[in-house]
């Protein structure tokens, strides 16, 4: 596990009083998907929060690349080339879809990373509506430009929060097949979900959170093969 | 000890209606006076949209109330007095003052204010009212008690035809000056990349920040903006009104009810609002001399009862979730 990139390490969080957040440690291999599943409430969104420093673990250690990044500040960590498209999508409703993805730019190292042409070519829905203000656009539409928003950054990794919650099927099924070309791309991820079949097409890795704890690791074949461990922690 | 300056508060209309006898809904129906008013109402809503759009885009940006910010404005209006005094021109003090202005507000927001970024708006209140009092008081043993003048500029001191109404020159400079700044601000944050990250930062702080945008750069600009634009306001105004201690909690209280009124941290806000209490501000003085204050309550209280985030407030997100 030591060639990872992503390493979360004994991590602790408390939202208010409530202990969300109880030891969880989890490792996302360059180059793989690992999805973290569980029950709303499980803590899979607050893990996230917790990685990206959006709320602040009492305890533990993330590191990136080798390189120990729990003390950073949140934009540091997006610097560092982690991209995190969030359960509510979080388009700024201020910004056209264009300055949506124009504050998010971040030019690839090598040269040739995603541009925002790049984005327009690969998402003509989204180049349609380019002048439109974020707050116009469908459910579908504004995850397709919270992951280009992501992937205009060029990340390393990107965290992705329960992409498909409430969209339609047609859109769920344009979404998994994003994150299955991201996939073959090289792209790594660490993806919540709650869609079960998206998640275990895709992921080569699976951490099965419950209350704030790791219930459960092993392969997406392993989880379909295990009844017990679907109904009690994810009931599916 | 704000109450020896309460008294020069109502030194902000330096020209009494020509004939206080009359009633004020006759006077209205003089086109001449009308006009007048008007363009009145219309050169202190440019003031207090110079000074509410920092309190307001700070307020957006930061979540911060900032009290203090007439501060700067009465501390550019002495920086002024002092560079008038030294034979400066006025056009100098319009150079200087606003970036010495900035220059202090940046640093008091830095060396103090920041401490009460996390503390919510009842510590920053608590914090920047003191700073109210100590910024009195500071002008006061420097300046003394007394309303003092800052002469007009002489290229602008004569009266203007304005079609066929005569309205002296300087006024119509602050209200130029206060256009200038509605169309350049416009500009800067519809179509620059600076004005893209604060909108972002404006709606949705927490997710700018995922996405690399470090907000506290963002903010650290556009607070220098803020304050070097009541400095501004500070300088115009000084001709205008004089200098005074207290000159900044007199304006204060319109600039956060502009501010309240308009909706956090939008410019199209801040515009409303300004216009809506300046006219309201000076039409309500004319009218019901005794209630002037009130009428601008009442306002406040209409907004609000109908729209409770104000009339054109930032469209938010919520983060959470
Ligand atoms: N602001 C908060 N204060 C206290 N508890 C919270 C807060 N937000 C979420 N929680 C609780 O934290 C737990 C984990 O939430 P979350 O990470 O959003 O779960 P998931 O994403 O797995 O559905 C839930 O039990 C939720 O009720
Ligand atoms: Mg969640």
């Amino acid at each position: 596990m030591s060639e990872s990139l992503l390493h979360v390490d004994d991590l602790h969080t408390y939202l208010g009083d409530s202990y969300v957040i109880q030891g969880v440690s989890l490792a996302v291999p360059s180059g793989k998907v690992v999805a973290l599943l569980g029950r709303n409430g499980a803590g899979k969104t607050t893990t996230l929060r917790s990685i990206m420093r959006m709320v602040h673990p009492r305890r533990g250690r993330v590191t990136f690349d080798g390189r120990d990044i729990s003390a950073l500040a949140t934009f540091e960590i997006a610097r560092s080339r982690i991209s995190f498209v969030q359960e509510t999508r979080a388009i700024f409703p201020s910004l056209s879809v264009e300055e949506n993805i124009a504050v998010a730019a971040r030019p690839a190292e090598n040269g040739n990373g995603w541009t925002m042409q790049r984005i327009f070519d690969d998402f003509p829905n989204l180049a349609a509506r380019r002048r439109n203000g974020g707050s116009q656009l469908s459910g579908g539409e504004q995850q397709m430009l919270a992951i280009a928003r992501a992937l205009v950054a060029n990340p390393r990794l990107m965290l992705l929060d329960e992409p498909s919650e409430g969209l339609a099927p047609l859109i769920v099924r344009q979404i998994a097949d994003i994150i299955g070309n991201l996939k073959r791309a090289g792209m790594t991820m660490l993806l919540v979900e709650q869609n079960f079949v998206l998640a275990t097409e895709v992921a080569d890795h699976i951490v099965v959170l419950g209350k704030g704890r790791v219930r459960w690791t092993g392969t997406s074949e392993e989880l379909r093969k295990s009844d017990e461990i679907r109904h009690t922690w994810l009931g599916v | 000890m704000m109450s020896p300056s309460t008294s020069v508060i109502h030194r902000r209309r330096p020209r009494p209606p020509l004939d206080t006898t009359i009633h004020g809904q006759q006077m209205l129906s003089d086109p001449q006076f009308f006009a007048e008013q008007f363009l009145n109402s219309l050169q202190f809503s440019m003031l207090l949209f110079l000074l509410a759009i920092g309190l307001s885009v700070v307020f957006g940006l930061m979540d911060y109330l900032n009290l203090s910010h007439g501060t700067i404005y009465m501390f550019a209006a002495y920086v002024a007095f002092s560079i008038a005094q030294l034979g400066g021109s006025f056009w100098v003090a319009l150079a200087v003052a606003p970036v010495v202005a900035a220059a202090v507000g940046v640093s008091l927001y830095f060396l103090l204010l920041k401490r009460a970024e996390t503390g919510g708006h009842l510590t920053q209140v608590l914090l920047t009212v003191g700073v109210i009092y100590m910024g009195t008081d500071l002008i006061r043993i420097v300046y003394g008690d007394l309303p003092k003048g800052v002469p007009q500029p002489e290229s602008l001191s004569s009266a203007v035809n304005l079609f066929g109404i005569l309205y002296p020159a300087y006024r119509l400079f602050i209200i130029a000056i206060g256009l200038l700044v509605m169309i350049v601000l416009y500009f800067a944050l519809e179509r620059t990349r600076l004005g893209a990250l604060v909108r972002a930062g404006v709606d949705d702080r927490a997710t700018a920040e995922t996405l690399g945008i470090d907000i506290g750069k963002v903010f650290a600009l556009v607070f220098g903006i803020g304050t070097y634009l009541a400095g501004v306001a500070g300088v115009v105004a000084a001709p205008v009104f004089g200098v005074y201690p207290g000159m900044d909690v007199s304006i204060i209280i319109l600039v956060l009810i502009v501010v309240v009124v308009g909706g956090l941290g939008s410019l199209k806000g801040v515009i409303v609002g300004s216009l809506l209490i300046g006219f309201a501000d000076t039409f309500g003085k004319i009218l019901l001399p005794q209630f002037a204050m009130m009428m601008i309550y009442l306002v406040m209280a209409l907004v609000l009862i109908f729209r409770p985030s104000g009339l054109m407030p930032a469209r938010r997100f919520s983060a959470s979730g």
